[in-house]
């Protein structure tokens, strides 16, 4: 396909839409502000569709975005100092090292978190689904829940710990299956 | 998996902390080492985050299905696709750079897999962009909020507002603008939102946090107009209509006219401060200045730095709870609004709660009791008799009117039975009762108008080792004077918030205003001692200079 081809531009949303969730979650790994995590996402999209043209379609995209977002980040890291990334650059490479060898783990992580939130009580699954709403906080959440914000942030402890527990199970019983 | 349960826990309770932005320094550099040291700890630590991301996906996935016919569905080809919101301003980029590349580097025509060809992409990415033209901003954050009594608007938490006046007479008001400038209002304000990215300020206090994408964020003054410049300012228009600019991060632009015609433009960059007179004429000033220092909670509070001290507080609530030293410690917090019965978490020297009404203290959620009628007190008895003793409290006074301010003030006329309070000219005073007599321990003026309707920790210490007693406003020591009689103070049967009806003071009455801490320890604590009670249970940003300033 050539180059300019219109073509490539719709393949080009196409992957982005494919692979933004995966993206994000990779930046989130290495800036865990979310916030902070969502302007680097931005910031890697521009990136990603400037270099656009220089992306060998059939190769792998995610890689290749991954490796944007990476940059970013270190750049990042460079110009906010630890403002917005709070982790030192060689912790940041053995992460982004260890991520690469989990990445299987974290797609099925994804989907089997899916099923574990299903499985917490409405009051659970209400408050902590409205904790990570975008722009919502922990008060935000106790308020919703009717608890104190202190409350709020034990009950946020448990239910992180329970669905990763059981994640973690789900993960086991996929692969004993 | 080689990690303990014990290090699991611990792991846990780091991310935890993490996400939530409130990990100590140490305690983020214990994190960052055992993530570089342990494969095990970096595999927990990357699905912990993975799951983090995953769970704003699904929140965001169920905010989409519930509001579907809202939000923009863009149809791709012959599938639709429907943006999660919190990546919908980031599609919006991608399609939009990707417009420009495609003009600029593919010269292309418009691309022909839309459903709707005759409405160019460019169209889309502009509606995209302006979601909803009747909605410019939404409230997503309040303390305390107060609409003025002839307000023709009072929006809830989450409400999502269009051109609408805001008249708050108290508390504070976060709104986040559909462009991504967030504004936070300290009534009493008058402010209009104007449009996505605009509003005016005829009086009061706000202040702006503006992202580089919300960049030419305006607002219009009595005398002219701001735009920023990609930046954080304060902004207070007084009553006669001058106004102060503070700019605490980048750069605004103030575009004004004087009454008498001359225009002026100003840019305030980073650390400088612009004073508007009354009749226009713009004059750089000092930053901070000392009134200006009022709005401090304004300038300062964000909600979430708000939740993180509220975090190291109950910490310190915990450290106190638990001391040695502590004789007596109302916490206010985690009380049901019909609990008759104010629990010391230290001792078991529990309050019985008379008229006060539950109310909220510094932070959003934390309880505190508002003291309003004659009879409101809360009744103890404390029948140990100390040496020495530091006596502290987070207080909101409402008013003085000429009246004395009950802090704790006990109900009997044994010797050294202690009294703790306000006089009617804002002064903190101890007061012990030695062989029938007060002898009295007066600071200077600590409580002038503009520190009432604020929260302030005072302390005071009895300290026979120096001989001294010791006063203290926010942290910092600003009267001394010399013990009279080395008398044991004791408390016996006391009032929080009231005058006993045999008390010796002058003009008293009962507490206008709320308690949500008040502490009792059996050392006199020094200055440092004091200022750490006052730092990490302070609900605003600590100023450096605020010692010099307090009185």
């Amino acid at each position: 396909m050539p180059e300019d081809s219109p073509d490539r531009s719709s393949e080009l949303l196409q992957l982005m839409m494919k692979y933004q969730r995966r993206i994000f979650a990779y930046i989130h790994t290495l800036v865990p502000s979310r916030s902070d995590a969502e302007d680097i996402l931005q910031e890697t999209s521009l990136t990603i569709c400037e270099k656009f043209k220089d992306f060998e379609l059939g190769t792998n995209f995610y890689s290749w975005a991954c490796q944007i977002a990476y940059w970013k980040v270190r750049a990042a890291r460079k110009k906010y100092a630890t403002a917005k990334v709070v982790f030192n650059q060689e912790v940041l490479d053995v992460i982004t090292q260890t991520r690469s060898e989990m990445e299987e783990e974290l797609d099925v992580r994804h989907v089997a978190l899916s099923r574990c939130l299903q499985k917490l009580n409405e009051r659970d699954r209400r408050m902590v689904l409205t904790r990570y709403e975008s722009g919502k906080n922990v008060s935000a959440a106790a308020q919703a829940c009717g608890r104190t914000v202190q409350g709020a942030y034990k009950a946020l402890n448990r239910i992180r710990k329970v669905l990763f527990d059981c994640v973690t199970f789900e993960l086991a019983a996929e692969q004993v299956r | 998996m080689n990690l303990t349960d014990e290090e699991i826990l611990e792991l846990h309770e780091l991310l935890n902390g993490l996400v939530e932005k409130n990990l100590p320094p140490q305690k983020l550099k214990r994190l960052e080492d055992w993530i570089f040291q342990s494969s095990d700890v970096r595999r927990e630590y990357i699905a912990f985050m993975e799951m983090s991301s995953s769970l704003s996906h699904y929140a965001e996935e169920i905010i989409s299905d519930e509001v579907a016919e809202d939000e923009e569905i863009l149809s791709f080809g012959s599938r639709i696709i429907q943006f999660a919101r919190p990546l919908l301003a980031v599609a919006a980029v991608i399609i939009a750079a990707f417009t420009i590349y495609n003009y600029k580097g593919f010269q292309v025509e418009p691309i022909s897999g839309f459903k709707q060809p005759e409405e160019s992409l460019v169209t889309t990415v502009s509606n995209l962009s302006e979601p909803n033209k009747s909605v410019f901003a939404v409230l997503t954050n309040s303390v305390g909020l107060e609409w003025s009594g002839g307000a023709s608007n009072s929006p809830k938490l989450g409400d999502t507002l269009g051109g609408a006046t805001m008249s708050i007479s108290d508390g504070l008001a976060q709104l986040e603008f559909i462009r991504g400038a967030t504004v936070i209002l300290e009534g009493p304000v008058e402010f209009v939102i104007e449009g996505t990215n605009e509003g005016s300020l005829s009086s009061g206090k706000l202040r702006a946090n503006v992202p580089p994408v919300a960049k030419g964020f305006s607002v219009e003054l009595p005398h002219g107009r701001l735009v920023d410049l990609g930046t954080e300012f304060g902004l207070h228009v007084h009553d006669g209509g001058s106004t102060e600019i503070f700019v605490y991060k980048g750069k605004i632009k103030y575009e004004g006219t004087s009454d008498a015609n001359e225009s002026f433009i100003r840019e305030v960059s980073t650390g400088e401060a612009l004073f508007v007179d009354p009749y226009g004429y713009p004059n750089w000033i000092e930053m901070p200045s000392e009134p200006f220092m009022g709005t401090a909670d304004l300038a300062f509070i964000s909600m979430e730095q708000s939740q993180n001290r509220y975090s190291s507080w109950v910490n310190l609530s915990q450290e106190i709870a638990e001391s040695e030293e502590t004789l007596l410690y109302y916490s206010f917090d985690n009380h049901a609004p019909w609990s008759r019965t104010l629990n010391d978490v230290s001792r078991q020297s529990n309050g019985a709660v008379v008229g006060c009404k539950w109310t909220e203290g510094r932070w959003a959620g934390k309880g505190a009791l508002g003291f309003k009628r004659k009879n409101d007190q809360v009744r103890l008895d404390l029948p140990s008799h100390h040496p020495e003793l530091t006596l502290g409290a987070w207080i909101k006074l409402d008013d003085l009117n000429g009246f004395a301010v009950p802090i704790i003030c006990s109900d009997s006329n044994s010797n050294g039975s202690t009294s703790w309070y306000v006089n009617p000219e804002g002064k903190l005073v101890l007061e012990l009762s030695v062989n029938g007599k007060p002898e009295r321990y007066e600071s200077s003026v600590a409580f002038r108008k503009e520190r009432l309707g604020r929260w302030m920790h005072v302390a005071t210490t009895f300290d026979p080792s120096s001989m001294l007693v010791s006063h203290y406003v926010n942290g910092r020591s600003f009267s001394r004077e010399k013990v009279i009689s080395v008398t044991p103070l004791s408390f016996g049967p006391s009032l929080l918030g009231n005058f006993p009806k045999g008390s010796s003071v002058k003009n008293k009455r009962s507490m206008r205003g709320k308690i949500d801490e008040f502490v009792l320890f059996d050392i006199a604590y020094d200055e440092v001692g004091v200022r750490r009670l006052f730092e990490i249970g302070c609900p605003y940003e600590v100023p450096s200079s605020f010692g010099s300033t307090t009185p």
